[in-house]
């Protein structure tokens, strides 16, 4: 029994350590994003009008999709390409889609549901909807059931963020 | 206390060698297979946690709630994880029973198992407290949302239901209180567990809902502890049980309520059986069938001749001391590292035997190589009518010369426990320099195994034997 109680003490160290990693991991790269994808708030050199993250719900759905940041949209095109703010009733829903040579190798959420059990419903609903994404190669995605609105967001954002890529 | 044959304290510490401090260098056998076991058991680890680590969404942590239901995915992962490691453990794998141990392994999955258990518990109460907190409900709420509105968690929560059996039955007041049967059938509960949880890992776990390639991995894991279980634990015994043939040749009585049970079959010897070993005995008898038992050889194994030694507790064993000759009986074994080659063939060796755990001993004190002191048996019992086989010992004990101690008395007699260091030290001089085998109930094993730690005898040359599984 002691060595249980032991062995749980310092599994919940250990865990405590691994989340407080990840959600710092997850911090660090959050600056370079901000650079390089004209994140709300940071300084756009394209002129891109800029979204209030604060308070993104006003009146501005569906927003212009903003401008590809690194390197020149030629017809191959490569680099991050923000998606629009989409607003769904669980708060407003951006991603940001990674291409490579023309090719969409990644999709990155910045802004994602909250309240109710959006969270939960994130947690499993936007890693399926990203998988789809890269096999389809479009925003052209099923909905995941029972994450309707963040499915319909990402699809929208998703779909900014391509043709801000192919303009 | 009367001796039967008396070593000499004085040779004895000689013959011990020139230098015990190099050869204690050397771990027996068993030890370094525990490691290993150990090491296979860790490495899985670090392998689940990254699959959390990788399909986290970088940046989806950003409260207390996402915290905490990050931790209950984690310990869910791994409670997954270890409850195939404990499956594993069980299944009978040549390698674990022989190589590391019976004995060693049931501990590992006594251990593991209490804590596999509450890290379960852990992952259901973490994952609704996470998902209430960041959704603003209530937990009592939450956890009818979780259960009735999320797939395949019905079949969760009866997994989970079904894992708590197993850990009350298994906690050592309750299992003290249970029929050996009861113990067991509810343990195969964890079957039904491990398949009702399946389900949910894949419908709602994000790392293999949206991963083909982990889906592919933890199947793959799944099923090969599958096809283990069912090699081993049920196509080589029937098929063993089927060609050899085993038959009761006749029962014996030794005793008051001890019976040996003789038993012959086609070509047992082919089976490698060594003294110390056990088996597991199903007797295709009338009420008897639907059970099997580990029992020891109570004898070394010779000329396809198997003989094992049964005390009548009041439950089944009673009905064994009843069989007919001619009765067929399955078995699955021969298992157990309790054998000859978990000691340093250069040490002497000290038996020590409480009550029924005399049986394996018994094999071992009959078939251990060497002369004189080279085997001492300190013999536990607390009545002198609980001697089993002792006309036997002494037989033993006469021919080869062996030491034979017999400790009669309560543990509280005048005297004190008879097993204590200070005992344990005038009866056996150069006991840190001796292998030591003991085998007897759990509480009397563990209160000697620490005696013989404080006299200095390492832990690796403390050989167990128990009978808890």
């Amino acid at each position: 029994m002691r060595k249980t109680t032991m062995a749980l003490l310092s599994t919940s160290a250990g865990l405590a350590l691994l989340i407080g990693a990840k959600a710092e991991s997850a911090g660090a790269p959050k600056p370079a994003l901000a650079v390089t994808s004209h994140l709300p708030g940071a300084p756009s050199p394209a002129g891109d009008n800029p979204t209030n993250s604060a308070a993104p719900a006003t009146g501005e759905s569906p927003p212009p999709a903003t401008t590809p940041s690194p390197g020149p949209t030629t017809a191959t095109a490569g680099g991050r390409f923000t998606g629009s703010v989409v607003d769904t009733p669980y708060g407003p829903v951006q991603v940001q889609a990674v291409l490579s040579a023309g090719r969409l190798t990644d999709v990155t959420v910045l802004q994602q549901t909250r309240g109710g059990h959006s969270s939960q419903i994130d947690s499993y609903a936007l890693p399926q909807l990203k998988s789809e994404a890269l096999k389809a190669q479009s925003a052209n995605i099923d909905a995941v059931s029972g994450a309707t609105y963040t499915s319909d967001g990402y699809a929208q954002s998703l779909q900014a963020a391509l043709d801000a890529a192919h303009r | 206390m009367s001796t039967v044959s008396t070593p000499s304290a004085r040779q004895a510490r000689h013959r011990a060698g020139p230098s015990p401090r190099h050869l204690s260098g050397l771990p027996g056998a068993g030890h370094l297979w525990s490691r290993a076991l150990l090491l296979v058991i860790w490495a899985g680890v670090p392998a689940v946690l990254a699959l959390w680590w990788q399909d986290t969404i970088p940046g989806s942590l950003r409260g207390g709630g996402d915290y905490v239901t990050a931790a209950g995915r984690l310990s869910g992962l791994l409670a997954a994880y270890l409850l195939l490691v404990l499956v594993a453990l069980m299944a009978r794998i040549p390698w674990l029973e022989s190589r590391v141990g019976s004995d060693v392994v049931a501990r590992y999955h006594r251990t593991l198992g209490e804590y596999t258990v509450a890290l379960a518990v852990a992952h259901a109460v973490l994952i609704t407290l996470g998902y209430a907190w960041q959704s603003g409900t209530n937990p009592i709420a939450e956890t009818g949302t979780v259960l009735f509105h999320y797939p395949d968690m019905l079949l969760a929560a009866a997994a989970l239901a079904l894992l708590v059996l197993v850990g009350v039955v298994s906690a050592r007041a309750v299992r003290r209180r249970l029929p050996y049967e009861t113990w067991y059938h509810v343990h195969l509960l964890v079957y039904v567990a491990i398949a009702l949880a399946f389900a949910h890992e894949f419908s709602v776990g994000a790392d293999f809902s949206t991963s083909p390639r982990n889906r592919l991995l933890w199947s793959g894991a799944h099923i090969a502890v599958a096809a283990a279980v069912l090699v081993f634990r049920v196509v080589v015994p029937a098929r063993r049980s089927l060609h050899h043939q085993v038959r009761v040749a006749r029962v014996v009585a030794e005793g008051p309520g001890v019976v040996s049970i003789h038993l012959t079959g086609r070509g047992l010897d082919e089976l490698g059986a060594q003294a110390g070993q056990f088996l597991r005995w199903r007797f295709l008898a009338r009420g008897l069938w639907w059970q099997s038992h580990p029992y020891s050889l109570s004898a070394a194994p010779e000329r396809g001749q198997w003989r094992i030694t049964v005390k009548n507790l009041g439950d089944s064993s009673a009905a064994l001391t009843r069989l007919r000759p001619g009765t067929r009986v399955w078995f699955e074994g021969p298992y157990g590292a309790f054998t000859e080659q978990r000691r340093h063939p250069a040490r002497k060796v000290l038996l020590i035997a409480g009550g029924a755990g005399i049986t394996p001993i018994r094999a071992l004190y009959e078939s251990l190589p060497g002369t004189g002191s080279d085997v001492l048996l300190l013999y536990r019992a607390s009545r002198p009518e609980d001697l089993v086989l002792y006309r036997e010992l002494q037989d033993i004990a006469r021919r080869r010369g062996f030491g034979l101690y017999p400790l009669v008395g309560p543990r509280t007699g005048p005297q004190g426990d008879p097993l204590s260091a200070d005992r344990l030290r005038a009866e056996v001089p150069d006991i840190a320099q001796r292998d030591v085998y003991l085998c007897g109930p759990g509480g009397m094993a563990e209160a000697t195994e620490q005696q013989l730690r404080r006299l200095g005898v390492p832990r690796r040359r403390i050989h167990r034997e128990a009978f808890e599984f």
